[in-house]
């Protein structure tokens, strides 16, 4: 009588099981991929692409409280910002900062009149202005690296609203939207 | 598994190089807390009585040097001493249900052998009056010096990084 010795019994192994799912089947190399990836949105989201959540209404009706988007840190490493552009402003920092569009670039005059913009003695039509106000202000020229910047919300009083000049180097990128 | 050595090797690396270059100076960790203090001191929730909150504005002007000078434009248009600030404070308290403050983008430099220091800092402070909430923020540069093993704040500017037009 032959026979072999009863091993036993052990339920089969799955491939894919949760340890797998987790780490795959090289944690190793998962573990590199992993350590890359955090490096390169670190980096990214740090340098180039930061975050932005709107808060606060002097942009409306183009951007609301609340809304989220993306600001590109280098469109304006290697250019000047143009007028229309929407720009992410330095504070003491760029954890908190102004969101405005430029209306003015440097060696422009510009001013309101009746709400309506005047730049080099010529209004300036703003399709993305939808509540309007009654601003005035003194015609004012900017100097060599000085961008006049402004919310869309012309509806609240210029005296409440953060408008005005700033220097090119506060200016810390571009809204991507 | 030499490559493996190296990569753990350069990680390492750049973790202690980063923790190194972040971790603050001890003196600007002192500013650092009492600026949290300060902030802490102004801040008001719902259950917070009036004794309480004139004890707590009374504390503000330990926070302050005794000639300090406050310019905390565009909100409040003349400069003001540590005893008219806690004042305005303690007015604002009692107004309000709830104050909220956030401090954003603190740089501090400290300088003279860390006997005075400048900071930068972003205020977001949000006030609820009457069930409506409204938030301003305002960066400041402040002054500070050390006077027997404390910081107290000697000087504050309003940092404005956009310059309003004049109205016409």
């Amino acid at each position: 009588m032959t026979g072999h010795p009863s091993a036993p019994e052990t339920p089969p192994k799955s491939p894919f099981g949760l340890r797998t799912l987790f780490w795959g089947r090289r944690p190793g190399r998962t573990l590199r991929r992993a350590l890359i990836v955090a490096l390169v949105s670190v980096l990214l989201f740090s340098y180039v692409l930061q975050p932005v959540l709107v808060q606060g209404d002097s942009m409306l009706p183009t951007y609301r409280n609340g809304q989220f988007g993306f600001a590109n840190l280098l469109a304006y490493r290697w250019a000047d910002p143009a007028p229309g552009e929407v720009v992410v402003i330095e504070m003491s920092g760029r954890k908190m900062m102004y969101l405005k569009r430029v209306l003015a670039v440097p060696g422009d005059e510009i001013y309101f009149t009746n709400g309506t913009l005047v730049v080099n003695n010529r209004p300036v039509p703003e399709p993305y202005v939808v509540l309007e106000g009654t601003w005035n202000t003194v015609p004012e020229q900017l100097g060599p690296t000085e961008f006049f910047v402004a919310g869309d919300n012309r509806a609240m009083p210029v005296q409440h609203h953060i408008t005005g000049a700033t220097d090119r180097r506060q200016i810390a990128g571009r809204l991507l939207f | 598994l030499n490559n493996r050595l190296l990569l753990y090797a350069l990680l390492g690396a750049i973790a202690l190089g980063v923790f190194l270059y972040l971790r603050p100076m001890p003196a600007a960790r002192q500013i650092e807390k009492r600026l949290d203090a300060l902030a802490q001191v102004i801040e008001k929730n719902a259950e917070a009585g009036q004794l309480s909150l004139l004890a707590g504005t009374q504390r503000i002007t330990a926070f302050f040097a005794e000639n300090a000078r406050m310019n905390l434009e565009p909100l409040y248009r003349t400069p003001i001493n540590r005893r008219e600030l806690a004042s305005l404070i303690f007015q604002a308290q009692s107004q309000a249900e709830e104050i909220n403050i956030s401090l954003y983008d603190r740089q501090v430099t400290v300088a003279n052998g860390a006997q005075t220091a400048t900071q930068k800092v972003t205020v977001s402070g949000r006030i609820t009056i009457n069930g409506q909430t409204e938030t301003q923020v305002h960066s400041f540069l402040l002054d500070w010096i050390k006077v027997d093993r404390e910081w107290y704040i000697q000087r504050v500017e309003p940092l404005q990084s956009i310059r309003a037009p004049q109205a016409g």
